[in-house]
């Protein structure tokens, strides 16, 4: 279940440490790891391709920025997301100021995830489920199903604690299913 | 409205708790007869369960991360642990209160009887150590917090409330505005150059959210204040401590937050 243990956990904060020694080997490879976890976190149907790269890009800026707050005794996965969630919180206020001033004029951009499908995978449709829960507990589920985090690494990821993360993911599961329910009927 | 949730279902969450906790193992028999029964928490299982596609990243765009990076890589030393910085905090709040205490005449000692001295000290200890905690997290993304910052700020806030209003006796106020407002403005103006050295301390790290990081730099400092003011005020009764003392407290948190929000809008780099 934990993609990133699987793949590299053990790696990543070696890694990490050579990053902050300044071994540019250390970054390109830091980059390839984790980017595709962070591209999958930005990607929205209402975010345009464009956005998200401009998202990823940014949060990694703010990664280099703050390299040096990271201690390899602590888990990495938490404090990439810590940054790369208010990245993402900065992006969207950002997108609502802008779009507040913009007449459309032409066809929106192409978005990151495709929309509708007749043969919608389960992912595909769960990816729709989710744009029906409130901000807060998609971003729960999206970080412990998405990013495949743990209760404790998604705490740490948005300064919470274990116990409100718990109570937002299990009134999303009651969300959900009263959404599974209805498109059943 | 949500779906009504029956006891079995939360058999669900908790397997779900287990998983995400990392704890994955076999499903319990119970866990898997509610799965075969119930359809919406056997397709909400199976979501949840399903490997999910990760995304694929355009080439050009992680080229040009590491173009942007190395262009700007260099050695980095890293951040003291969380216990380092606390000490830190509460060590710089100590030499500064007792520096300005003892620039000044200690009435407040001579003032207060011996259970309202050690019933005040041990809520002003406990706030600063609250406080830098707080901002010891607040400085390193993805540290484990306890406490949310702005609880932490409410605790004091709650503490120092309650343990007035139960240490200290209720008196007719005389001169309260005059009296009052001397005590808030030294406490305000202390609090200024205060925060900013607290600041100094934190400037390294890489907080999250600047209205809260200026909040509670406001509250340190103003907790500072508040330390100083206690015991050198001759003043020592429920009204003048709660609203001229616990005013000092109040202001500098608001005014903190205020500026932390302003430099994120206008100055982004802040972050």
């Amino acid at each position: 279940m934990r993609r990133v243990e699987r793949l590299v956990e053990d790696d990543l904060r070696g890694l990490m440490v050579r990053y902050q020694r300044g071994d540019s080997e250390a970054i390109d490879e830091l980059v390839r790891s984790l980017s595709p976890l962070l591209w999958r976190y930005f990607m929205s149907p209402h975010i345009s391709r464009s956005d998200t790269e401009d998202l990823l890009q940014d949060c990694w800026v703010r990664i280099h920025r703050a390299r040096h707050t990271y201690r390899p005794s602590d888990p990495l996965v938490p404090w990439i997301f810590a940054i790369a969630r208010h990245t993402r919180l900065d992006g969207y206020r950002q997108r609502r100021r802008r779009e507040s001033r913009e007449t459309l004029v032409a066809t929106p951009p192409e978005v990151a995830v495709s929309g509708e499908n007749p043969t919608l995978s389960d992912s595909t449709r769960f990816t729709r489920l989710l744009q029906t829960l409130p901000d807060s507990q998609r971003e729960v589920i999206l970080m412990l199903k998405v990013s495949e985090m743990s209760l404790e690494e998604v705490a740490r990821a948005t300064s919470s604690t274990v116990g409100a993360i718990k109570q937002k993911a299990h009134r999303a599961y009651a969300r959900l299913r009263e959404i599974i329910e209805k498109e059943g009927k | 409205m949500l779906a009504e949730v029956k006891t079995d279902c939360k058999l669900v969450d908790a397997e779900l708790d287990k998983q995400f906790a990392g704890r994955g193992s076999q499903l319990a028999l119970e866990v898997q007869r509610h799965l075969d029964e119930c359809e919406r928490c056997r397709t909400l299982y199976r979501y949840l369960e399903e490997e999910f596609p990760i995304g694929t990243v355009p080439r050009e765009v992680e080229h040009q991360i590491v173009q942007t990076i190395q262009g700007s890589l260099k050695p980095v030393s890293a951040l003291r642990s969380t216990a380092a910085i606390v000490a830190q905090l509460m060590v710089v709040f100590l030499l500064i209160s007792a520096a300005v205490i003892s620039q000044m005449k200690v009435v407040g000692f001579e003032v207060m009887n011996l259970p309202q001295l050690i019933g005040i000290s041990m809520i002003l200890s406990s706030g600063v150590v609250l406080l830098a905690l707080s901002l010891a997290w607040q400085m390193r993304p993805g540290s484990l917090r306890r406490i949310p910052e702005w609880a932490s700020i409410g605790i004091l806030a709650a503490g120092l409330l309650v343990g007035i209003v139960l240490l200290f006796p209720w008196k007719a106020p005389n001169a309260f505005v005059v009296r009052g407002w001397r005590c808030l403005r030294a406490g305000l103006i202390l609090a200024v150059p205060v925060s900013l050295v607290f600041w100094f301390l934190v400037r390294r790290g890489a907080p999250l959210s600047p209205r809260s990081l200026g909040g509670t730099l406001g509250a340190i400092a103003g907790l500072l204040a508040v330390t100083v003011l206690q015991y050198t005020c001759d003043l020592q009764d429920i009204g003048h401590l709660l609203v001229w003392h616990g005013g000092v407290l109040v202001l500098s948190t608001l005014v903190g937050a205020l500026v932390g929000d302003c430099l994120s809008r206008f100055w982004p780099r802040v972050r």
